[in-house]
């Protein structure tokens, strides 16, 4: 059986005012049914843009897919209609936006919100849907679901806004759920009270998972596989055991050295020097070799970009994996 | 919210009292008096000295201004406001027959300014940068920069003079009252004071409604399934609206000013006619009594404007 979600060598460029931004430059990766993969990278490395291309919520322009393909349950989402892929949206594959504080709309009662979800997408009553509404928020923790379906999202704290958002999300039992940096804007209290019931839903509905976070730490108790970003292009892939253990890109072992650590008496954090390269003029070679600990000079590096390739069950993109750790 | 009213309802009355102060002491700062405009200096001979002092004397001119005042505000507090020194008759009958027209011409041309704004200025946002877009701003720019009286002059000329289509002056036609008649001698001051409007209202619109096309909630919406049509109707139109409340009220000195103007051009039987007359005669107890109607409209509006706030936005409310 074919994967669930299959991207292939998808590339997207912004026009801005200061020439056109390669957002994503080649990148490709699948999501079997029912598995958690974590994309990780820091701002700008191409993350969201990839689940917005993914759900075609691309503002296009600025935004213009170059090349590439995106299969979900073997239809190619990048060729559908607008009015085809509607109907995709918010029902097979659904998305857990990054600040709960601005994606609910302020004028209208979270209950309507929800139930607008289910409306669009099957043929129930007002009552109906808004009756599944309130059994969807019980069923995201909340308490007196009744009352909140009628309250407005400024009377709802951060974290119950966000579980309003994945109640949202999981209403029509999708077979993809891409959550954007779903824990970022909350307190660290509220961040493993929404985890725990992004792993909830999940066992729910059974959908995929795609986390979108630059939270090692949430990577770490979420998922199964993990790709790494770093402009615009997947430099690493592998599943989260063997990622942690023993890194196979050197940018991934930085982001790794960089997490402060309990058991390791030090004063000082290990960050990755320098910052990562312009998307406007990438460099000919490796993006990451300017900061690369690897390199040590080698002209390779500079010269010819690093293809992905399977070092010890990873998939990397740099010419020196065996020597990486 | 029912201290909210009281509190909004006293400071709208010290308002009124300092609005009226005001136009007290600047209106006899300006030059010439009642008396003397109604006897012009060439009509003026041996005597006429002596019978504008014993005018002033009978009309209480000759006292201090702040006495003046008091006396006016002793009258006002009991509903009197005193009485036209043209015309000798009742400051508040004088207004009140004229209250209708005005408030009848304003409140739908305010109206039809929506109505035809709002579609407009959505229409702009949703087609920004195409032509669409430009036909909007190009409309718009032309209502907010020709003056509504040179509409309405060109207005008399083409359909009244030339076509003969529409009556050019009055409410109605006297002794003829009809439906059609009146909705004929309508039609042209309303649609020139609601197009001026519309302009200013239709740029609001439309870079209100840009601003909420990029807020987050959009795209939640369009990440559900609701389609290009349904973002627009079901979630930006009301979060766009909001600020063109605060617009809409703002504006409405501006549309009982141009009230003025049309009625004198189509000689509307209403306020603005009034308060031209008063202004150039020195009718004092008019011109305050007029100021006092002005002032009470925009306090009303203000007041409309934050009350319609707590039934549009449930972040609002009143205390």
């Amino acid at each position: 059986m074919s994967p669930l979600l299959t991207v292939e060598d998808l590339a997207v460029e912004f026009r801005t005012e200061d020439g056109v931004a390669r957002a994503l430059d080649g990148v490709s990766f699948t999501v079997e049914a029912g598995e958690t993969v974590a994309i990780v990278g820091e701002s700008g490395s191409g993350k969201s843009v990839t689940a917005l291309t993914v759900l075609g919520l691309l503002r296009r322009p600025p935004a213009r897919i170059v090349r590439g393909s995106v299969r979900f349950r073997d239809r190619e989402l990048l060729r559908l209609s607008r009015d085809e892929l509607r109907k995709i949206r918010g029902k097979d594959a659904a998305m857990v936006f990054q600040d709960p504080m601005t994606a609910l709309n302020p004028v209208q009662r979270v209950g309507k919100q929800i139930a607008e979800a289910i409306r669009l997408h099957s043929a129930v009553s007002r009552q109906q849907a808004m009756a599944r509404a309130v059994d969807l928020l019980g069923l995201v923790g909340m308490a007196q679901p009744g009352t909140r379906a009628r309250q407005y999202p400024h009377e709802f704290s951060g974290g119950m806004r966000q579980r309003a958002m994945i109640a949202m999300a999981i209403a029509n039992d999708p077979a993809l759920l891409i959550a954007d940096e779903p824990t970022t804007a909350l307190d660290v209290t509220i961040q493993a009270q929404v985890l725990s019931l992004l792993r909830t839903a999940k066992q729910e509905t059974g959908a995929a998972t795609v986390l979108i976070t630059h939270d090692l730490g949430v990577v770490a108790e979420m998922a199964e596989r993990v790709l790494v970003m770093y402009a615009g292009r997947i430099v690493e892939q592998a599943d989260v055991r063997s990622l942690f253990a023993s890194p196979r890109h050197p940018y991934t072992a930085g982001l790794l050295a960089s997490i402060p650590r309990l058991d390791v008496e030090s004063q000082t954090l290990t960050p990755i020097p320098g910052s990562p390269p312009s998307l406007l003029a990438p460099p000919p070679g490796c993006p990451f070799a300017p900061r690369c600990a690897l390199r040590q000079g080698r002209a390779e590096c500079v010269s010819e970009r690093p293809a992905l390739r399977e070092v010890d069950g990873h998939a990397t993109a740099c010419h020196f994996a065996e020597l990486a750790e | 919210m029912g201290a909210y009213l009281v509190r909004r309802v006293l400071v709208s009355v010290l308002v009124l009292v300092l609005v009226s102060i005001g136009i007290f002491w600047l209106f006899r700062l300006a030059p010439g008096d009642p008396v003397e405009m109604m006897l012009p200096p060439q009509n003026r001979g041996p005597g006429s000295e002596a019978f504008i002092a014993a005018k002033r004397a009978e009309l209480g001119l000759d006292e201090p201004v702040w006495v003046q005042y008091f006396t006016w505000l002793g009258n006002a507090v009991t509903g009197d406001l005193g009485y036209s020194l043209d015309t000798g008759r009742s400051v508040s009958d004088l207004l009140g027959e004229r209250v209708g027209p005005t408030v009848y011409l304003m409140g739908l041309s305010l109206l039809l300014a929506l109505v035809i704004a709002v579609p407009l200025g959505l229409l702009a946002a949703v087609r920004k940068g195409r032509f669409a877009d430009y036909a909007a701003s190009v409309v718009s720019l032309g209502a907010v920069c020709t003056p509504p009286f040179f509409l309405g002059i060109l207005g008399i000329y083409v359909f009244s003079l030339k076509l003969g289509l529409l009556p050019s002056a009055g409410m109605s036609t006297p002794g003829q009252y009809s439906v059609g008649d009146s909705l004929s001698h309508l039609l042209m001051p309303l649609v020139i004071l609601a197009f001026s409007q519309s302009g200013q209202f239709t740029r609001y619109v439309r870079s209100s409604v840009i601003a909420e096309l990029h807020a987050d909630y959009v795209r939640t919406a369009e990440a559900k399934g609701v389609s290009a049509t349904g973002v627009v109707t079901r979630h930006v139109l009301r979060n766009a609206l909001i600020p063109v409340i605060t617009i809409v009220a703002l504006s409405l000195p501006n549309v009982l000013a141009g009230a003025v103007v049309i009625e004198t051009v189509f000689a509307w039987p209403g306020m603005g006619q009034l308060a031209i007359a008063s202004f150039q005669g020195r009718d004092y107890p008019v011109i305050i009594g007029f100021a006092l109607f002005f002032s009470i409209m925009v306090l009303l509006s203000n007041l409309i404007a934050d009350l319609l706030y707590t039934l549009v936005d449930p972040r609002v409310s009143l205390r």
